[in-house]
Protein backbone atom coordinates (compact mmCIF):
# COMPACT_ATOMS: atom_id res chain seq x y z
CA UNK A 1 0.00 0.00 0.00
CA UNK A 2 1.25 3.65 -1.12
CA UNK A 3 0.10 6.65 0.04
CA UNK A 4 0.05 10.01 -1.27
CA UNK A 5 0.27 13.14 1.17
CA UNK A 6 -0.65 16.28 -0.65
CA UNK A 7 0.98 19.21 0.65
CA UNK A 8 0.58 23.13 -0.13
CA UNK A 9 3.53 23.17 -2.58
CA UNK A 10 6.28 22.03 -4.58
CA UNK A 11 8.74 24.17 -2.14
CA UNK A 12 6.77 22.69 1.13
CA UNK A 13 7.18 18.68 -0.42
CA UNK A 14 10.62 18.94 -1.73
CA UNK A 15 11.20 20.66 2.05
CA UNK A 16 8.99 17.76 3.43
CA UNK A 17 11.21 15.11 1.58
CA UNK A 18 14.19 16.15 3.17
CA UNK A 19 12.74 15.89 6.74
CA UNK A 20 11.63 12.56 6.30
CA UNK A 21 14.45 11.45 4.61
CA UNK A 22 16.37 12.31 7.54
CA UNK A 23 13.59 9.93 10.05
CA UNK A 24 14.56 7.45 7.64
CA UNK A 25 11.35 7.44 5.68
CA UNK A 26 11.49 7.22 1.99
CA UNK A 27 9.26 9.34 -0.25
CA UNK A 28 8.94 10.64 -3.54
CA UNK A 29 7.39 13.69 -4.65
CA UNK A 30 4.66 13.32 -7.10
CA UNK A 31 2.03 15.72 -8.95
CA UNK A 32 -1.14 15.23 -7.22
CA UNK A 33 -3.84 13.41 -9.74
CA UNK A 34 -6.04 15.88 -10.89
CA UNK A 35 -9.20 14.27 -9.11
CA UNK A 36 -7.56 15.11 -5.69
CA UNK A 37 -6.62 18.75 -6.76
CA UNK A 38 -9.34 20.54 -6.94
CA UNK A 39 -7.60 23.93 -7.18
CA UNK A 40 -5.62 22.85 -9.95
CA UNK A 41 -1.92 21.93 -9.60
CA UNK A 42 -0.64 20.60 -6.66
CA UNK A 43 1.86 18.02 -5.20
CA UNK A 44 2.34 15.95 -2.96
CA UNK A 45 4.81 13.00 -1.26
CA UNK A 46 4.54 9.37 -2.11
CA UNK A 47 5.12 7.33 1.05
CA UNK A 48 4.68 3.20 2.04
CA UNK A 49 1.99 2.28 4.46
CA UNK A 50 -0.54 4.52 5.47
CA UNK A 51 1.34 7.67 5.80
CA UNK A 52 0.42 7.99 9.58
CA UNK A 53 4.23 8.35 11.04
CA UNK A 54 4.82 10.66 7.74
CA UNK A 55 2.13 12.94 8.03
CA UNK A 56 2.87 13.95 11.90
CA UNK A 57 6.22 14.34 11.08
CA UNK A 58 5.40 16.87 8.26
CA UNK A 59 2.48 18.80 10.30
CA UNK A 60 5.33 18.75 13.77
CA UNK A 61 7.65 20.84 11.27
CA UNK A 62 4.37 22.94 10.21
CA UNK A 63 3.90 21.46 6.97
CA UNK A 64 0.30 21.16 6.37
CA UNK A 65 -1.04 18.33 4.85
CA UNK A 66 -4.04 18.64 2.86
CA UNK A 67 -5.05 15.12 2.39
CA UNK A 68 -3.88 11.71 2.04
CA UNK A 69 -4.58 9.81 -0.54
CA UNK A 70 -4.48 5.76 -1.68
CA UNK A 71 -2.10 5.59 -4.65
CA UNK A 72 -1.76 2.41 -6.81
CA UNK A 73 1.72 0.61 -6.83
CA UNK A 74 2.59 0.94 -10.20
CA UNK A 75 1.98 2.78 -13.20
CA UNK A 76 1.15 6.31 -11.38
CA UNK A 77 -2.76 6.32 -11.85
CA UNK B 1 44.92 44.17 -21.52
CA UNK B 2 42.09 44.95 -19.50
CA UNK B 3 42.08 44.94 -15.51
CA UNK B 4 38.56 45.13 -14.14
CA UNK B 5 38.00 47.52 -11.08
CA UNK B 6 34.67 47.71 -10.71
CA UNK B 7 32.69 44.81 -8.88
CA UNK B 8 31.05 47.30 -6.96
CA UNK B 9 28.97 47.06 -10.27
CA UNK B 10 29.36 43.30 -11.57
CA UNK B 11 31.99 40.69 -10.76
CA UNK B 12 34.01 39.77 -13.36
CA UNK B 13 35.44 37.17 -14.12
CA UNK B 14 32.82 34.72 -13.10
CA UNK B 15 34.16 30.97 -11.45
CA UNK B 16 35.18 28.57 -14.08
CA UNK B 17 32.61 26.41 -11.60
CA UNK B 18 29.72 29.31 -12.64
CA UNK B 19 30.42 29.06 -16.10
CA UNK B 20 30.04 25.52 -15.97
CA UNK B 21 26.88 25.47 -14.31
CA UNK B 22 25.47 27.61 -16.23
CA UNK B 23 25.80 25.20 -19.73
CA UNK B 24 25.17 22.39 -16.93
CA UNK B 25 21.76 23.60 -16.22
CA UNK B 26 21.22 24.25 -20.56
CA UNK B 27 22.07 21.19 -21.03
CA UNK B 28 20.91 18.69 -18.31
CA UNK B 29 18.51 20.09 -16.29
CA UNK B 30 15.66 21.59 -19.64
CA UNK B 31 12.23 21.25 -17.91
CA UNK B 32 10.31 23.75 -16.64
CA UNK B 33 11.42 23.26 -12.58
CA UNK B 34 8.16 23.34 -10.74
CA UNK B 35 5.76 23.81 -13.85
CA UNK B 36 5.13 19.70 -14.29
CA UNK B 37 5.39 16.84 -12.84
CA UNK B 38 7.79 14.88 -15.92
CA UNK B 39 10.85 13.54 -14.81
CA UNK B 40 12.92 16.53 -16.54
CA UNK B 41 10.47 19.04 -14.82
CA UNK B 42 11.15 17.43 -11.24
CA UNK B 43 15.00 17.09 -11.69
CA UNK B 44 15.09 20.58 -12.49
CA UNK B 45 12.72 21.20 -9.31
CA UNK B 46 15.55 19.32 -7.48
CA UNK B 47 17.94 21.10 -8.36
CA UNK B 48 16.10 24.84 -8.04
CA UNK B 49 14.85 23.49 -4.70
CA UNK B 50 19.11 22.43 -3.69
CA UNK B 51 19.76 26.11 -5.18
CA UNK B 52 17.24 28.00 -2.64
CA UNK B 53 18.60 25.38 0.32
CA UNK B 54 22.33 27.36 -0.32
CA UNK B 55 20.65 30.51 -0.98
CA UNK B 56 18.80 30.11 2.30
CA UNK B 57 21.54 28.95 4.31
CA UNK B 58 23.65 31.73 3.80
CA UNK B 59 21.15 34.53 4.79
CA UNK B 60 19.57 32.87 7.32
CA UNK B 61 16.25 31.35 6.61
CA UNK B 62 13.53 28.81 5.85
CA UNK B 63 13.96 27.73 2.19
CA UNK B 64 10.01 28.84 1.57
CA UNK B 65 11.50 32.38 2.87
CA UNK B 66 13.83 32.78 0.46
CA UNK B 67 12.71 33.98 -3.25
CA UNK B 68 14.43 33.85 -6.27
CA UNK B 69 14.19 36.90 -8.03
CA UNK B 70 15.78 38.84 -11.32
CA UNK B 71 17.82 40.60 -9.49
CA UNK B 72 17.95 43.39 -6.72
CA UNK B 73 16.63 45.96 -7.86
CA UNK B 74 13.02 43.63 -8.51
CA UNK B 75 13.42 42.11 -4.94
CA UNK B 76 13.67 45.56 -3.35
CA UNK B 77 10.67 46.65 -5.27
CA UNK B 78 8.65 43.68 -4.21
CA UNK B 79 10.08 44.22 -0.67
CA UNK B 80 9.42 47.81 -0.44
CA UNK B 81 5.66 48.32 -2.58
CA UNK B 82 4.83 45.02 -1.11
CA UNK B 83 5.51 47.07 2.83
CA UNK B 84 3.59 50.33 1.84
CA UNK B 85 0.75 48.49 0.24
CA UNK B 86 -1.56 50.14 3.06
CA UNK B 87 -0.02 53.70 3.24
CA UNK B 88 2.15 55.05 5.95
CA UNK B 89 5.38 56.66 6.08
CA UNK B 90 8.35 54.96 4.67
CA UNK B 91 12.02 56.19 5.74
CA UNK B 92 14.94 55.73 3.39
CA UNK B 93 18.59 56.45 3.77
CA UNK B 94 20.31 58.93 1.54
CA UNK B 95 23.08 56.41 0.84
CA UNK B 96 20.61 54.16 -0.97
CA UNK B 97 20.91 52.71 -4.35
CA UNK B 98 18.19 54.19 -6.87
CA UNK B 99 16.54 50.76 -6.41
CA UNK B 100 15.76 51.80 -3.03
CA UNK B 101 14.78 55.35 -3.67
CA UNK B 102 12.80 55.05 -6.70
CA UNK B 103 10.56 52.70 -6.16
CA UNK B 104 9.84 54.98 -3.01
CA UNK B 105 9.37 57.84 -5.28
CA UNK B 106 7.37 56.32 -7.14
CA UNK B 107 5.06 55.55 -4.17
CA UNK B 108 4.95 58.84 -2.61
CA UNK B 109 4.27 60.34 -6.45
CA UNK B 110 1.36 58.29 -6.51
CA UNK B 111 -0.09 59.03 -3.42
CA UNK B 112 0.13 55.79 -1.63
CA UNK B 113 2.49 56.31 0.93
CA UNK B 114 5.14 59.61 2.49
CA UNK B 115 8.41 58.61 2.34
CA UNK B 116 11.19 60.58 4.48
CA UNK B 117 15.12 60.92 3.51
CA UNK B 118 17.55 60.23 6.50
CA UNK B 119 21.25 61.27 6.32
CA UNK B 120 24.11 58.89 6.92
CA UNK B 121 27.34 60.67 8.21
CA UNK B 122 30.50 58.56 7.95
CA UNK B 123 32.31 58.03 10.94
CA UNK B 124 29.75 59.26 13.15
CA UNK B 125 26.88 56.44 13.52
CA UNK B 126 25.21 57.90 16.56
CA UNK B 127 24.80 61.10 14.64
CA UNK B 128 22.96 59.02 11.90
CA UNK B 129 20.83 57.58 14.55
CA UNK B 130 19.87 60.61 16.11
CA UNK B 131 18.74 61.92 13.04
CA UNK B 132 16.78 58.74 12.51
CA UNK B 133 15.39 59.28 15.45
CA UNK B 134 13.68 62.64 14.85
CA UNK B 135 12.17 61.82 11.40
CA UNK B 136 10.34 59.20 13.18
CA UNK B 137 6.76 59.63 13.19
CA UNK B 138 4.02 56.97 14.51
CA UNK B 139 2.83 56.45 10.97
CA UNK B 140 6.46 54.71 9.74
CA UNK B 141 5.75 51.31 8.58
CA UNK B 142 8.73 50.49 7.24
CA UNK B 143 12.91 51.49 7.18
CA UNK B 144 14.92 50.78 4.19
CA UNK B 145 18.45 51.25 4.00
CA UNK B 146 21.96 49.71 2.28
CA UNK B 147 24.07 47.56 4.08
CA UNK B 148 26.72 49.37 2.10
CA UNK B 149 26.84 52.37 0.10
CA UNK B 150 27.85 51.33 -3.51
CA UNK B 151 29.68 54.82 -3.53
CA UNK B 152 32.10 55.06 -0.64
CA UNK B 153 31.46 51.74 0.94
CA UNK B 154 30.77 52.89 3.85
CA UNK B 155 28.96 50.11 6.09
CA UNK B 156 25.59 51.85 7.94
CA UNK B 157 24.63 50.81 11.39
CA UNK B 158 22.12 48.36 10.57
CA UNK B 159 22.11 46.62 13.95
CA UNK B 160 21.08 49.97 15.90
CA UNK B 161 18.94 51.40 12.67
CA UNK B 162 16.82 47.48 12.60
CA UNK B 163 16.57 47.71 16.50
CA UNK B 164 14.98 51.48 16.32
CA UNK B 165 12.36 49.75 14.02
CA UNK B 166 11.61 46.88 15.72
CA UNK B 167 11.03 48.72 18.86
CA UNK B 168 8.48 51.19 17.01
CA UNK B 169 7.14 48.27 15.22
CA UNK B 170 8.17 48.87 11.41
CA UNK B 171 9.48 46.64 9.41
CA UNK B 172 13.41 46.75 7.86
CA UNK B 173 14.26 46.17 4.46
CA UNK B 174 17.69 45.96 3.83
CA UNK B 175 20.04 46.24 0.31
CA UNK B 176 22.46 44.47 0.65
CA UNK B 177 23.70 44.09 -2.98
CA UNK B 178 27.00 45.38 -1.65
CA UNK B 179 27.90 43.25 0.77
CA UNK B 180 26.72 39.58 0.64
CA UNK B 181 29.17 37.59 -0.49
CA UNK B 182 31.72 39.71 1.02
CA UNK B 183 30.50 40.48 4.82
CA UNK B 184 28.20 38.54 7.28
CA UNK B 185 24.96 39.43 6.17
CA UNK B 186 22.04 37.24 7.55
CA UNK B 187 18.78 38.37 8.35
CA UNK B 188 19.82 37.93 12.02
CA UNK B 189 23.17 39.28 12.04
CA UNK B 190 21.90 42.40 10.59
CA UNK B 191 18.02 42.73 12.08
CA UNK B 192 16.71 42.52 8.85
CA UNK B 193 13.08 41.47 8.18
CA UNK B 194 13.55 41.68 4.57
CA UNK B 195 17.24 41.03 2.88
CA UNK B 196 17.89 41.75 -0.30
CA UNK B 197 20.80 40.65 -2.59
CA UNK B 198 21.93 40.46 -5.97
CA UNK B 199 23.53 37.34 -7.25
CA UNK B 200 25.53 38.47 -9.48
CA UNK B 201 28.16 40.58 -7.51
CA UNK B 202 29.51 39.48 -4.62
CA UNK B 203 27.95 35.96 -4.73
CA UNK B 204 29.88 35.38 -8.09
CA UNK B 205 26.87 34.15 -10.18
CA UNK B 206 25.61 35.65 -13.43
CA UNK B 207 23.58 38.65 -14.60
CA UNK B 208 19.64 37.83 -14.02
CA UNK B 209 19.09 36.53 -10.43
CA UNK B 210 18.58 37.97 -7.33
CA UNK B 211 16.85 36.86 -3.85
CA UNK B 212 14.88 38.35 -1.22
CA UNK B 213 14.91 36.95 2.38
CA UNK B 214 12.38 37.26 4.63
CA UNK B 215 11.80 36.73 8.27
CA UNK B 216 9.47 34.24 8.73
CA UNK B 217 5.65 35.44 9.64
CA UNK B 218 6.97 38.50 7.01
CA UNK B 219 3.85 38.53 4.34
CA UNK B 220 4.08 41.17 1.01
CA UNK B 221 1.61 41.38 -1.48
CA UNK B 222 2.72 39.59 -4.81
CA UNK B 223 4.85 42.09 -7.56
CA UNK B 224 3.36 40.61 -10.13
CA UNK B 225 0.84 38.28 -10.88
CA UNK B 226 0.97 35.19 -13.17
CA UNK B 227 1.29 30.86 -13.27
CA UNK B 228 3.16 29.37 -10.51
CA UNK B 229 2.66 25.57 -10.93
CA UNK B 230 0.33 25.58 -8.07
CA UNK B 231 -3.22 26.40 -7.81
CA UNK B 232 -3.90 26.91 -11.44
CA UNK B 233 -7.33 27.07 -11.04
CA UNK B 234 -7.46 29.82 -9.00
CA UNK B 235 -7.72 33.29 -10.05
CA UNK B 236 -5.52 34.70 -7.52
CA UNK B 237 -1.86 34.27 -6.72
CA UNK B 238 -1.16 31.17 -3.69
CA UNK B 239 -0.56 32.22 -0.02
CA UNK B 240 2.31 29.83 -0.09
CA UNK B 241 6.10 31.58 -0.44
CA UNK B 242 8.40 31.55 -2.35
CA UNK B 243 5.53 30.93 -4.76
CA UNK B 244 3.55 33.48 -4.02
CA UNK B 245 6.94 35.92 -5.25
CA UNK B 246 8.18 33.94 -8.41
CA UNK B 247 4.77 34.06 -11.14
CA UNK B 248 6.55 32.85 -14.47
CA UNK B 249 9.52 30.65 -15.21
CA UNK B 250 12.33 31.70 -13.40
CA UNK B 251 15.41 31.86 -14.19
CA UNK B 252 16.85 28.24 -13.58
CA UNK B 253 20.14 28.61 -15.42
CA UNK B 254 21.05 31.74 -13.60
CA UNK B 255 20.05 30.18 -10.48
CA UNK B 256 21.68 26.69 -10.71
CA UNK B 257 25.03 29.40 -11.84
CA UNK B 258 24.29 31.24 -8.79
CA UNK B 259 24.53 28.45 -6.06
CA UNK B 260 27.50 27.49 -7.77
CA UNK B 261 28.72 30.99 -6.85
CA UNK B 262 27.72 30.81 -3.07
CA UNK B 263 29.87 26.85 -2.46
CA UNK B 264 32.58 28.85 -4.29
CA UNK B 265 31.87 32.04 -1.92
CA UNK B 266 31.83 29.29 0.99
CA UNK B 267 34.74 28.07 0.03
CA UNK B 268 36.57 31.12 -0.28
CA UNK B 269 34.76 32.16 3.72
CA UNK B 270 33.73 35.38 3.81
CA UNK B 271 36.77 36.50 6.28
CA UNK B 272 39.30 35.43 3.67
CA UNK B 273 37.62 37.66 0.70
CA UNK B 274 37.07 40.16 3.07
CA UNK B 275 40.50 40.52 4.23
CA UNK B 276 41.81 40.07 0.55
CA UNK B 277 39.65 43.00 -1.01
CA UNK B 278 40.40 45.16 1.97
CA UNK B 279 44.18 44.89 1.52
CA UNK B 280 44.08 46.06 -1.98
CA UNK B 281 41.80 49.21 -0.88
CA UNK B 282 43.68 49.85 1.38
CA UNK B 283 46.64 50.20 -0.77
CA UNK B 284 44.91 51.92 -3.70
CA UNK B 285 43.18 54.78 -1.04
CA UNK B 286 46.98 55.12 0.62
CA UNK B 287 48.45 55.24 -3.06
CA UNK B 288 45.98 58.00 -4.28
CA UNK B 289 46.72 60.40 -0.98
CA UNK B 290 50.19 60.87 -2.53
CA UNK B 291 48.79 62.32 -6.34
CA UNK B 292 48.23 65.78 -6.87
CA UNK B 293 44.75 66.86 -7.20
CA UNK B 294 42.97 63.64 -5.91
CA UNK B 295 40.52 63.92 -3.40
CA UNK B 296 38.55 60.84 -2.08
CA UNK B 297 35.08 61.16 -1.17
CA UNK B 298 33.48 60.77 2.47
CA UNK B 299 35.95 59.52 5.12
CA UNK B 300 37.98 56.94 2.74
CA UNK B 301 38.77 53.73 2.86
CA UNK B 302 38.80 51.55 7.00
CA UNK B 303 39.05 48.17 7.30
CA UNK B 304 36.01 47.24 9.00
CA UNK B 305 33.98 50.38 8.44
CA UNK B 306 34.38 49.98 4.68
CA UNK B 307 33.43 47.32 1.34
CA UNK B 308 36.55 47.34 -0.86
CA UNK B 309 35.07 50.49 -2.48
CA UNK B 310 36.96 53.85 -2.68
CA UNK B 311 35.44 56.95 -4.58
CA UNK B 312 37.52 59.89 -5.83
CA UNK B 313 37.90 62.95 -7.83
CA UNK B 314 40.90 64.06 -9.36
CA UNK B 315 40.78 68.28 -9.57
CA UNK B 316 37.85 69.70 -11.48
CA UNK B 317 38.36 66.73 -14.60
CA UNK B 318 34.82 64.70 -15.04
CA UNK B 319 34.28 61.52 -13.49
CA UNK B 320 33.03 59.88 -16.32
CA UNK B 321 36.09 61.61 -18.51
CA UNK B 322 38.77 60.03 -15.72
CA UNK B 323 36.95 56.77 -15.96
CA UNK B 324 37.66 57.05 -19.85
CA UNK B 325 40.96 57.96 -19.29
CA UNK B 326 41.51 54.87 -16.75
CA UNK B 327 40.39 52.82 -19.67
CA UNK B 328 42.57 53.77 -22.19
CA UNK B 329 44.99 52.64 -19.79
CA UNK B 330 43.65 49.31 -19.60
CA UNK B 331 41.75 49.93 -16.22
CA UNK B 332 37.82 49.65 -15.92
CA UNK B 333 36.64 51.72 -13.02
CA UNK B 334 33.14 53.23 -13.41
CA UNK B 335 32.40 57.17 -13.51
CA UNK B 336 29.60 59.00 -12.34
CA UNK B 337 26.78 58.97 -10.18
CA UNK B 338 26.68 55.14 -9.54
CA UNK B 339 22.68 55.04 -9.49
CA UNK B 340 22.93 56.77 -6.58
CA UNK B 341 20.66 60.32 -6.31
CA UNK B 342 21.17 61.45 -2.80
CA UNK B 343 24.19 60.64 -1.48
CA UNK B 344 26.58 63.11 -3.39
CA UNK B 345 24.38 66.25 -1.97
CA UNK B 346 26.38 64.88 1.65
CA UNK B 347 29.88 63.81 -0.06
CA UNK B 348 29.81 67.21 -1.58
CA UNK B 349 30.62 64.89 -5.27
CA UNK B 350 27.87 66.45 -7.09
CA UNK B 351 29.89 66.18 -10.41
CA UNK B 352 30.15 62.64 -9.33
CA UNK B 353 32.92 60.56 -8.40
CA UNK B 354 35.06 57.68 -10.19
CA UNK B 355 34.85 54.33 -8.31
CA UNK B 356 37.22 51.34 -7.57
CA UNK B 357 36.15 48.69 -6.44
CA UNK B 358 38.04 45.23 -6.13
CA UNK B 359 37.33 41.31 -6.20
CA UNK B 360 38.48 38.20 -6.36
CA UNK B 361 41.17 37.89 -8.99
CA UNK B 362 42.47 41.34 -8.49
CA UNK B 363 46.08 41.40 -7.30
CA UNK B 364 48.51 44.27 -5.77
CA UNK B 365 50.38 44.43 -8.84
CA UNK B 366 47.07 45.64 -10.40
CA UNK B 367 46.64 48.20 -8.15
CA UNK B 368 50.19 49.35 -8.14
CA UNK B 369 49.68 49.81 -12.20
CA UNK B 370 46.12 51.45 -11.41
CA UNK B 371 48.16 54.30 -9.39
CA UNK B 372 50.41 54.78 -11.99
CA UNK B 373 47.57 55.50 -14.07
CA UNK B 374 45.88 57.91 -12.14
CA UNK B 375 48.91 59.90 -11.75
CA UNK B 376 49.14 59.94 -15.37
CA UNK B 377 45.48 61.59 -15.69
CA UNK B 378 46.36 63.75 -13.01
CA UNK B 379 49.35 65.14 -14.67
CA UNK B 380 48.50 64.95 -18.22
CA UNK B 381 44.21 65.50 -18.07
Amino acid sequence: MQTLLTVQSLTYAQKGQKLLDRQWIKSSLRRTPERYAARGCSYGLLVRGDGAEARRILEGYGIKVLGAYPYPERGGE
Amino acid sequence: MAVYFDHAATSYPKPALVVRAMEEALILYGGNPGHGGHRMAMRAAGKLFAAREAAAGLFGTETENLVFTPGCTFALNLAIKGAMAEGGRLLVSMYDHNASLRPAAALERAGKCAVGYFPVYEGDDGRTLRQLRQMWTPDVRAVVCTHASNVTGYLLPVREIAEMAHRYGALFILDAAQTAGVLPATLRETGADILCAAGHKGLLGPMGVGVLAMRAGVRLPPLIDGGTGIYSLDQGMPEESPERYEAGTVNFPGIFALAAGIREVRRRGLLGIYRREAALARMFAEGLRGVDGVRIAGRGFREGENTATVSFNIGGMDAAQVSEALSREGYMLRGGYHCAGMIHALLGTEKGTVRFSCGPGNTPGQVAGLLSAVKKVARTG
